[in-house]
């Protein structure tokens, strides 16, 4: 039993870490600077600026929210407020008791041409204690070239190490051999349950409104929870509160405007931005009589009291709909809202409380006089935080808190539309869910070489009432489900509880200044289940709570790395390998019937899951070229009882080779070139080997699931960014962005599958194979305003 | 009917593509056993083929001429024998030896043994919802511009169908007596969710004015249903992009056959097209 052995080492290293505690609290010669650190031009909170006092040797760096907290021996200090792309500030400060001290970073003048993509410290790379995270670059994202040119958050997600997808044209993404449902996107901390628009060409992130964004693939702090494989955790700007100001850009497939400003300066701010497809609009010109459109608004609102109050609150609502010939009609879409309150308890005690709620709704309609039918389904969600951050000492950084969730699913709700209909209404029954984690997190240093960070995380999943629950006499009987009984639960009474205790650990040890090693292991638990059988999650997909008949999901990952930095960091290389372990992973018997099945149950399939694989990444930082040049090698598997005879099978998104390349180029001041460039094995699907006559159809027969390999993947693309030098003496700054997508025009496999050959409409009574791809080559401009 | 909504979807989100047809090194398959039997409520000789799969390009059938069939139910073994009068295009049909009809209620087992191996299956002959009547509606001409020459017509189904069970059945539809066959198009139906008439429902196919229009309604067991319902997914895979991986259809053959034993009770209406 490792996991026990590693969970009895984890509880020691807690006993350690409370030992540390209490010596710490003997301490009393010392005294505390804390504060928050913002940019200078808006006021927004700047998170992971780094902290130093060069004669102590000791540092901290900022929170999520910007603030900091240190502990040193009384006197006068030197120290340094530094952070990429700003002017690092240095100050000599006498602390002789407790010292607030916020301090506003200015952005640094870029030096001719030179351009740095990364948003974190020059030599983080290998000082962070984070292993198998990264940091989305949102300077390289903008200029990046994407599909419309409308710059996505998540194909720039999609080239990070470890990480693939399913092909083009779709905002699902897969880590480390997880699947698409087993990552958790957050924006502002709420929930999004499907991150598409358009079926996935682009995502539900408005590049304008983000702040910060950053992916855990391993290695994932105890505050993060719920899902196995990763967590996309995107913050929103909270508005500036120094000047009123506004940025507008028109694409080729949506338009957008953002305006911010004070409420009250350096007080209060506000940050609005609305985004729009209008595709629909030249439909409706051209006498279509389709229509498809998406939207999607960001809001939010900061009042920041004091240092000690501050409270935030951030809303998100977005909407894809299409309606085919007023006949059929179908939409999808997602709202969060979140209410947060800062407070600081003492100079060292931070804490964020947070009130999240989320829903994700989908709709179909079909207008006909005895077929017409609405079709609704929901899911809603509400949470609440509290978490605290706690700098106990310059050695030790305290995290602990607790979240409750409580889910309501409603599958499916069913109604005719006319009168006429031959339906009747017809419900599936709802499910509710509630969820418990308590967390604790201690990021202890050492030594100058050694660094830790360990905490668990303790879930606690009930499935509860009101509701019926079928007692099957075999579960996986799909065809004639036999009821033995049915059990009533009341409304809040536990119908099953999953309690599992997910411990974290990761551990940095630096060789010389510029290379480290670090390790990590975590456990993650996931209790929700995406009720979909196919490789790329559709919005209409639901989702399921854990219950009798889904086990919680469970992994257990290990991850080792080694970090150099080259050339006073301007080249960061780093090479990680992992391993990771998932049991209970959801997957369906072969033919399920998942979208209207009141015994959905009989139709689960939960086996093990095992991917492995190596992650090369080279990144240059500073200078004309700057980019990254990533590289993963991996595999993963399944076996489930009962699915492809019991035997293993390649995971769906499966993709041996992956490389993706990005290229910036600032040429001058006006120009600026982006290049990527993607390659990756292509993805398993299940073939035919064979054929048969039954009546007069020909169906094909399958031998083997995932038998077999789509061709490789692989794609350049360009875009030029063009600054006119006029913009220096105007108050409004204007930017085109010209894109080139596929620009060697390859036909890039999306899916393939066996049809009866045809000639002239007529079968011929034999089969062939044919390969759907999506995009030819794609020419784009983008004109973007800002003032 | 949460299937076909997701083929819509299917084909909605492929609508920006292109295709083209690859050839590929397809792995040598072994061949399977097909069997196709087929027993109704008439009093007529009944059927029963037999077959092997083929490899994915190859072409045609690969009949079985040597298996010895049986059907059993109600007491009585039906014997068959294959192809009597000797006609070409009927190798691999074996026909009942005496003219029978299976009764609402009862349950009949196939038997086909080849080879030495037996491969077996049994189903219950289910009631059949009876066609009230038939009515014509013009219907909406997706190609407009020949609007007004080439006016076509759904045929309205009115029928009673007894909600307290559940039940399953497959339509097929003939022009002027002849099947209306697509090779991906399958209609069967359940009527979990519905009410208890079926009022005017249209016909998926569409006919021209002075055509005979026929719909014939067979009653499914819930096996023979997701045998249809698998097939229809199966032969409209997109290969597992968004729709389920493919699979075998299921049924209830043992020793691993593919294929289906159909019992089913039949319903038939016509109505000449005159509007």
């Amino acid at each position: 039993m490792p996991n026990r052995h590693l969970f009895k080492k984890t509880l020691l290293l807690v006993f350690h870490f409370l030992f540390v505690i209490g010596l710490t609290m003997a301490q009393s010669d010392k005294t505390t600077l804390n504060g928050y650190v913002r940019d200078a031009t808006s006021g927004e909170e700047l998170i992971g600026v780094t902290i130093y006092f060069p004669d102590l040797q000791k540092g901290v760096v900022t929170n999520a929210y910007g603030f900091y907290s240190i502990t040193v021996s009384r006197g006068t200090h030197l120290v340094y407020y530094s952070y990429v792309g700003y002017t690092k500030i240095e100050k000599t400060i006498n602390l002789a008791s407790g010292t607030e001290l916020n301090i506003d970073l200015a952005p640094a003048v870029e030096t001719m041409q030179e351009i740095v993509i990364s948003a974190e410290a020059a030599d983080a790379n290998v000082t962070d204690l984070a292993i198998s995270t990264e940091k989305i670059d949102l300077r390289a994202l903008k200029n990046m070239p994407s599909v419309f040119g409308e710059p996505d958050l998540i194909k720039m997600v999609q080239m990070m190490p470890g990480v693939i997808t399913a092909g083009e044209g779709t905002s699902s993404y897969f880590v480390r051999g997880g699947s698409a449902d087993q990552n958790l996107i957050l924006i502002d901390e709420a929930p999004i349950y499907d991150p598409s628009h358009l079926f996935g060409y682009i995502s539900v992130f408005n590049s304008d409104v983000i702040k910060e964004s950053t992916l855990y693939k391993g290695g994932i702090p105890a505050q993060y929870g719920g899902r196995l494989s990763s967590i996309l955790d995107v913050r929103t700007k909270d508005g500036n509160n120094k000047k009123f100001g506004g940025s507008a850009s028109i694409g080729t497939l949506a338009s957008k405007a953002t305006i911010e400003g004070p409420i009250k300066k350096d007080k209060g701010s506000f940050l609005l931005s609305a985004r729009r497809s209008y595709a629909d609009v030249f439909l409706k010109m051209s006498g279509n009589e389709n229509s498809v459109y998406f939207y999607d608004v960001n809001a939010k609102v900061s009042w920041k009291q004091s240092n000690k109050d501050r409270f935030f609150a951030a809303a998100y609502f977005g909407r894809d709909a299409f309606d085919l010939g007023n006949v059929f009609g179908f939409n999808w879409g997602n709202a969060t809202g979140t209410f947060r309150w800062n407070h600081l308890f003492s100079e060292k005690l931070f804490s964020n409380t947070t009130f999240i709620a989320s829903q994700f709704d989908y709709g179909l309609e079909l207008k006909e006089p005895s077929l017409g039918f609405e079709w609704t389904s929901v899911i809603n969600e509400l949470s609440f935080k509290q978490h605290f951050n706690w700098f106990i000492s310059p050695k030790n950084e305290l995290d602990f808190g607790y979240n409750f969730i409580y889910r309501r699913f409603e599958p499916a709700n069913f109604e005719p539309t006319m009168e006429s209909s031959i339906f009747t209404s017809t419900q599936l029954q709802k499910l509710y869910a509630l969820d418990h984690a308590f967390y604790i997190g201690n990021k202890q240093t050492i030594s100058t070489k050694l660094s830790l960070v360990y905490g668990l995380r303790l879930s606690i999943f009930q499935n509860i009432g009101p509701g019926d629950v079928k007692v099957y006499k075999d579960p996986q009987n799909n065809i004639r489900p036999q009821v033995d009984r049915v059990d009533s639960y009341d409304k809040l009474e536990s119908i099953i509880n999953y309690v599992n205790l997910e411990p974290r650990l990761s551990a940095r040890y630096l060789i010389n200044e510029v290379s480290s090693v670090k390790f990590s292991y975590n456990r993650m638990v996931q209790n929700v289940h995406l009720i979909s059988s196919g490789t790329v999650p559709l919005p209409f997909n639901t989702w399921s709570p854990s219950s009798t008949y889904l086990k919680p999901q469970i992994a257990d990952q290990v991850a080792v790395g080694y970090f150099r930095n080259f050339k006073d960091n301007l080249y960061a290389v780093s090479v990680e390998s992992f391993y990771k372990k998932m049991q209970n992973v959801t997957d369906f018997a072969d033919n399920a019937d998942i979208f209207f099945n009141e015994d959905l149950a009989t139709e689960f399939r939960q086996g093990d899951s095992e991917a492995y694989g190596l992650e090369f990444q080279l990144k240059k930082n500073r200078g004309k070229l700057t980019g990254f040049i990533n590289y993963t090698w991996s595999k993963s598997t399944r076996t489930i009882p009962g699915v492809n005879l019991s035997n293993q099978f390649l995971s769906n998104f499966d993709r041996r080779n992956v490389i993706n390349i990005l290229a910036g180029y600032s040429l001058s001041q006006r120009w600026n070139f982006s290049a990527t460039f993607t390659y990756s094995t292509g993805r398993p699907v299940t073939l035919p080997t064979g054929q048969y006559e039954y009546q007069f159809y020909k169906p094909s027969y399958i031998s083997e699931r995932n038998g077999y390999l789509l061709p490789a993947y692989h794609r350049l693309d360009f875009s030029a960014v063009l600054t006119p030098l006029k913009n220096k003496n105007r108050h409004i700054q204007t930017k085109w962005v010209f894109g080139i997508y596929n620009a060697y025009n390859r036909n890039n496999p999306f899916t393939l599958y066996a049809r009866d050959k045809e000639v002239n409409n007529a079968s011929t009574g034999e089969k062939e194979f044919v390969m759907i791809y999506l995009f030819p080559i794609i020419p784009s401009v983008t004109f973007n305003l800002s003032f | 009917m949460g299937k076909s909504t997701i083929i819509v979807l299917a084909v909605f989100a492929l609508s920006f593509a292109c295709e083209k047809v690859v050839e590929l090194d397809v792995q040598q398959s072994t061949t399977q056993m097909v069997i196709e039997g087929l027993l109704t409520d008439r009093d007529t000789t009944h059927f029963v083929k037999v077959s092997r799969s083929i490899q994915f390009y190859d072409i045609g059938v690969n009949p079985v001429t040597d298996a010895i069939i049986s059907v059993s139910g109600e007491g009585q073994t039906y014997t068959y024998s294959h192809n009597p009068f000797d006609i070409d295009s009927m190798k691999g049909y074996y026909f009942s030896d005496v003219v029978y009809a299976g009764k609402v209620g009862a349950t009949y087992t196939l038997d086909v043994e080849v080879e030495g191996v037996n491969y077996s299956a049994t189903d219950t002959m289910y009631y059949v919802a009876s066609i009230d009547s038939l009515s014509i509606a013009l219907a909406f001409n997706p190609s407009k511009e020949d609007e007004e020459d080439d006016k076509i017509y759904q045929v309205l189904l009115y029928a009673n169908e007894p909600k307290e069970t559940e039940d399953y059945f497959q339509f097929q539809f003939y022009r002027n007596k002849e099947l209306i066959a697509y090779p991906n198009t399958i209609y069967v139906f359940s009527d979990v969710g519905l009410g208890p008439t079926l009022n005017g429902l249209p016909s998926p196919v569409l006919f021209k004015e002075g055509e005979l229009a026929s719909v014939k309604i067979y009653s499914l067991s819930k096996e023979q249903y997701l045998f249809y319902s698998d097939l229809a997914n199966l032969l409209n895979t997109d290969g597992g992009m968004f729709s389920p991986p493919p699979a075998n259809p299921r049924n209830t053959f043992t020793s691993g056959a593919l294929g289906l034993w159909q019992v089913s009770a039949v319903s038939e209406d016509s109505i000449l097209v005159i509007p």
